[in-house]
């Protein structure tokens, strides 16, 4: 109970003004594409498909309900009667945001029935890759930093042997 | 002398020690032939985008050193460059790039630190020699926004323009089209509760009007998940599009869109979209079928025969007829709260009876809302508060 209260206080800080994920997905429920962007996640509907974000240790770390625009309203009031209807949608795509998560590193949606429909890897999103990216360039860095004490030991004994002869020669 | 030669002796030591120890931790070069490598494919994700968008991108690099043959080595470096700045991208399967070593390069650009406008994007892919190879792959579109605050409150309406030559026009629009729905219940009572804000942008949402299923009808499709993106930005709870066009139109899932001179055609559309639910109120105009040739399974302002759903509310009916003189409510087997009285504007639901307009300006149509569909977004408001 106090891990489902800390969920949800969890998610509701989140949800607050901060960074979060915009994801596109068609109307027939497939995924097209996500990105990131500083923003707030508006509020969520009761019942519809799930997006749930996960750490790589699998904890869900927020989920958030969303529905499938799949139908359109449309009204046409230039006449003296008003024509419109509810048109399906095909060929479309409408985008969902979903709170950000710095441990993210999986995207699953689940469909009404709670069977997953997809999962995508968020890990290009989060901080920790890009530490590693600037761990493996201090790695890189580090050989040079080899080669260089390499030379400057070799000097430094040289400039002593040139120092200590040249005394020997004074005296 | 002697301590010379020792010294020397120690300095021969200590550097063949070194040298041994660079040996063993040194790895030789990899192979790569700049020649031979293609960039075959690129993906950037999205194409357009306001700034601070971070972008995804992919681009699969393989060389082909005879025909057919296909090998994935690893070059010194692959990188994005887009609009001056770099990205470096990485073939380990964690990049959006899928597999590790699958010649599929991935990585991100965090547009931040960029300014607007429309940006190359190049893929570069360099040699242990130093040498690059170059390849254009398209463009960004980049544009700056800004989020302007026209009155303060919690429920967050952002309004986006559409097509505006003039980007600022939209805190104009935004603040007379906010002053008309403030007019209305029961927006009116929680004027103090809505912030409006309106963005800042000459983004195109390509709200191209396409021809929707009856003649003469235009369906407003825009690039909704862009507008989406935008509306996150600056922390949108509903999102209105508002069209530089001065037809009677408008339309609603999963934003309200309408044309920027009828703001009564936003009162409308906002009745559809306005709420956490994909759709809240239906039309109160008949579609001239019956519904179970429809798609909508249940709307709070329409019922079925006797109208249990507001039995309870005061100042309603069971209307089987619209205002047109045609049965039904959405469809032909349902029923509307009250009959319209042109007079009070009520119901908005049930279509608008305003002018043909050229600009956007006071006076307006009057409006309103009957009493069962002001409860539901009463109901709605409470909610989002």
């Amino acid at each position: 109970m106090k891990l489902k209260t800390f969920l949800i206080l969890m998610f509701f800080i989140a949800g607050a003004f901060g960074k979060v994920y915009v994801m596109e997905m068609t109307v027939d429920k497939e995924f097209v594409g996500i990105t990131a962007l500083d923003g707030k996640a508006p509020e969520e509907p009761e019942s519809g498909l799930k997006a749930s974000v996960r750490s790589s240790e699998g904890t869900v770390l927020g989920s958030k309900n969303f529905q499938v625009p799949s139908e359109k309203f449309l009204d046409d009031f230039s006449r003296n009667e008003s024509i419109g209807g509810v048109i399906k949608l095909t060929n479309t795509t409408f985008g969902v945001v979903i709170p950000f998560f710095e441990e993210g590193t999986e995207l699953v949606v689940y469909d009404n029935n709670g069977e997953n429909l997809f999962s995508k890897d968020l890990s290009r999103f989060t901080e920790q890759e890009e530490e590693k990216k600037s761990e493996e360039e201090v790695e890189k860095f580090q050989w040079w930093w080899i080669g260089f004490a390499v030379i400057v030991v070799v000097l430094l004994f040289f400039l002593i042997w040139l120092s200590k002869s040249r005394e020997h020669e004074n005296l | 002398m002697e301590q010379s030669f020792k010294l020397l002796v120690a300095a021969i030591v200590a550097a063949s020690l070194l040298s041994v120890i660079m040996m063993v931790l040194w790895k030789p070069l990899p192979e790569f032939d700049l020649t031979n490598t293609e960039v075959t494919s690129t993906d950037v994700y999205p194409d357009k985008g306001s700034v601070g968008t971070v972008f995804s991108i992919r681009a699969e690099v393989a060389s082909y050193p005879e025909e057919g043959v296909r090998k994935c080595e690893q070059p010194k470096e692959v990188r994005a460059v887009i609009g001056g700045e770099k990205a470096v991208l990485i073939d380990n399967g964690l990049q959006g790039d899928e597999k590790e070593n699958d010649c599929v390069f991935g990585g991100t650009w965090n547009s931040e630190l960029s300014s607007g406008g429309k940006k190359q994007v190049f893929i570069e892919v360099g040699d242990y020699s130093g040498k690059i190879k170059r390849k254009r792959v398209g463009n960004v579109s980049l544009t700056e926004t800004k989020c302007i605050t026209v009155s303060n409150g919690k429920i967050n309406i952002v309004f986006i323009g559409s097509n505006y030559s003039d980007p600022g026009q939209i805190v104009d629009d935004a603040r007379i089209h906010s002053m008309y729905l403030f007019n209305v219940q029961p927006f009116k009572d929680y004027e103090d509760e809505i912030k409006i804000t309106a963005l800042n942008t000459s983004m195109d949402l390509d709200c191209g009007k396409k021809q929707g299923v009856s003649e003469g009808i235009h369906l407003i499709q825009c690039d909704d998940t862009l507008i989406s993106r935008l509306g996150a930005r600056c922390g949108a709870d509903e999102i209105v599009v508002l069209l530089n066009s001065t037809k009677m139109i408008g339309s609603a899932i999963p934003h309200a869109y309408v044309s920027r001179i009828y703001p009564e055609i936003l009162v409308h559309e906002l009745g559809h979209s306005f709420g956490k639910e994909k759709i809240n109120l239906g039309d109160q105009y008949s579609y001239g079928i019956s519904s179970d040739q429809g798609r909508i399974e249940g709307l709070p302002n329409c019922d079925v025969e006797g109208c249990p759903k507001w039995d309870q509310v005061k100042g309603t009916s069971c209307v089987k007829v619209d205002k047109f003189g045609l049965p039904g409510c959405t469809y032909t087997d349902w029923y509307s709260p009250k009959k319209f009285d042109a007079e009070g504007g009520v119901s908005v639901m049930e279509g608008i009876e305003a002018r043909e307009k050229r600009v956007l300006s006071p006076p307006f149509e009057k409006v309103g809302f009957d009493p069962v569909s002001e409860q539901y977004l009463k109901k709605v408001l409470e909610e989002y508060k």
